[in-house]
């Protein structure tokens, strides 16, 4: 909207060049970058300045390392779900990618960095923090009639955006209601209430099928919103279960992608069709 | 071995730096048609450069590297 105020991002790297030029990838009329060389400094910054949406960090830092801060951030700032993580690295360990999950990070880039990528992250990043502000924005003195208000609200919305999906042939749609009616479940149940792993992967795969992608083990681990052990145990539950291979990638031999194999396929076509028959002939 | 990674670490940090600049320097408008040429074949020389640089980091290991 015209009007609406900048959204705040604070950055965070030690180094100043890396710091002026994400500012300027992400600067414009609608984001205003604020900027941190070292944790302290940036825990100073979210603490001074609630307004902040999101936190994009590089991991490799002296004194005080990204992960390790951006747990602190977490646990300081626990008021604050919508307060969105992104991690950069110059490099993927299993160890920063289940730090990556465990802070609940809205997404883990890798250097050398991309504009495009950034911006896209940081908007997805700043759209997910607007859903959680939304839900919990009325929160001071709510009484629990106000929550199940805003989950009546939230339903709504949902059949609102139900009756505009007027083909209920399409996969693709069904699999983006599912993701809506997971994020509304998310935002008001928070860690309440767990991912289920092998459906979060089962629903990328199909996902990925439709659009032409393909996907490596790691973001695929990653989609799962579980821990990494987690996530690659239940990848090879869809393997063994025959709904999923490993496919090697022919232009990178140290990489493998996953994909749904025609049983996969089937059976989310099959389980899809009866979510759209569901939704839209009810009997 | 970790003094080789944090050495490995600061190279490409620098290479993020540059590719950060020239990705820039390719959005501004008014760049000639040399001039974008030489810019873009400069990034790419980037990239191959981290590409290259993610192979030392596969050999170096350790092992639970991730796929």
């Amino acid at each position: 909207m015209e009007n609406d105020p900048p959204r705040r991002v604070l950055v965070v790297d030690d180094e100043e060049r890396a710091l002026r030029l994400v500012s300027r990838v992400l600067g414009g009329d609608a984001i205003r970058c604020r900027t941190a060389t070292s944790a302290a400094e940036a825990v100073a910054a979210l603490a001074e300045a609630p307004e902040i949406d999101v936190v994009v960090s590089d991991i490799h830092m002296p004194v005080t390392g990204g992960i390790e801060f951006l747990g602190e951030v977490r646990r300081r700032f626990a008021d604050r779900p919508w307060l969105q993580l992104i991690l950069i690295t110059g490099r993927a360990t299993v160890e920063t990618a289940v730090a990556a999950m465990r802070l609940d990070a809205s997404d883990y880039l890798f250097k050398p960095l991309e504009p495009k990528a950034l911006r896209e992250s940081v908007q997805h990043a700043l759209s997910r923090a607007d859903s959680i502000r939304e839900v919990r924005g009325t929160r001071p003195g709510s009484t629990g009639a106000a929550e199940l208000q805003q989950i009546v609200d939230t339903a709504r919305q949902l059949a609102d955006d139900l009756r505009r999906t007027a083909e209920p042939d399409s996969n693709l749609r069904m699999l983006g209601l599912l993701q809506k009616l997971q994020e509304a479940r998310d935002s008001i149940f928070g860690e309440a209430v767990m991912p289920e792993p092998a459906w979060e992967m089962l629903a990328e795969l199909m996902g990925a099928r439709l659009a032409g992608q393909q996907l490596s083990v790691t973001s695929l681990a990653l989609s799962s919103r579980s821990p990494m052990t987690t996530a690659l145990r239940r990848i090879e539950d869809l393997i063994q279960g025959g709904l999923a291979e490993r496919v090697p990638d022919p232009t990178d031999r140290r990489r493998t992608h996953v994909e749904l194999t025609q049983e996969g396929v089937a059976r989310m076509r099959a389980f899809l069709d009866g979510f759209a028959r569901t939704v839209f002939d009810p009997k | 071995m970790n003094e080789i990674r944090r050495l490995l670490h600061d190279v490409n940090d620098e290479l993020s730096i540059a590719v950060l600049e020239l990705e820039l320097l390719l959005e501004q408008a008014g760049l000639d048609a040399a001039t974008s040429a030489s810019v873009a074949s400069s990034l790419d020389a980037c990239r191959r450069a981290a590409d290259g640089l993610r192979q030392v980091w596969a050999r170096l290991g350790p092992s639970r590297e991730l796929a």
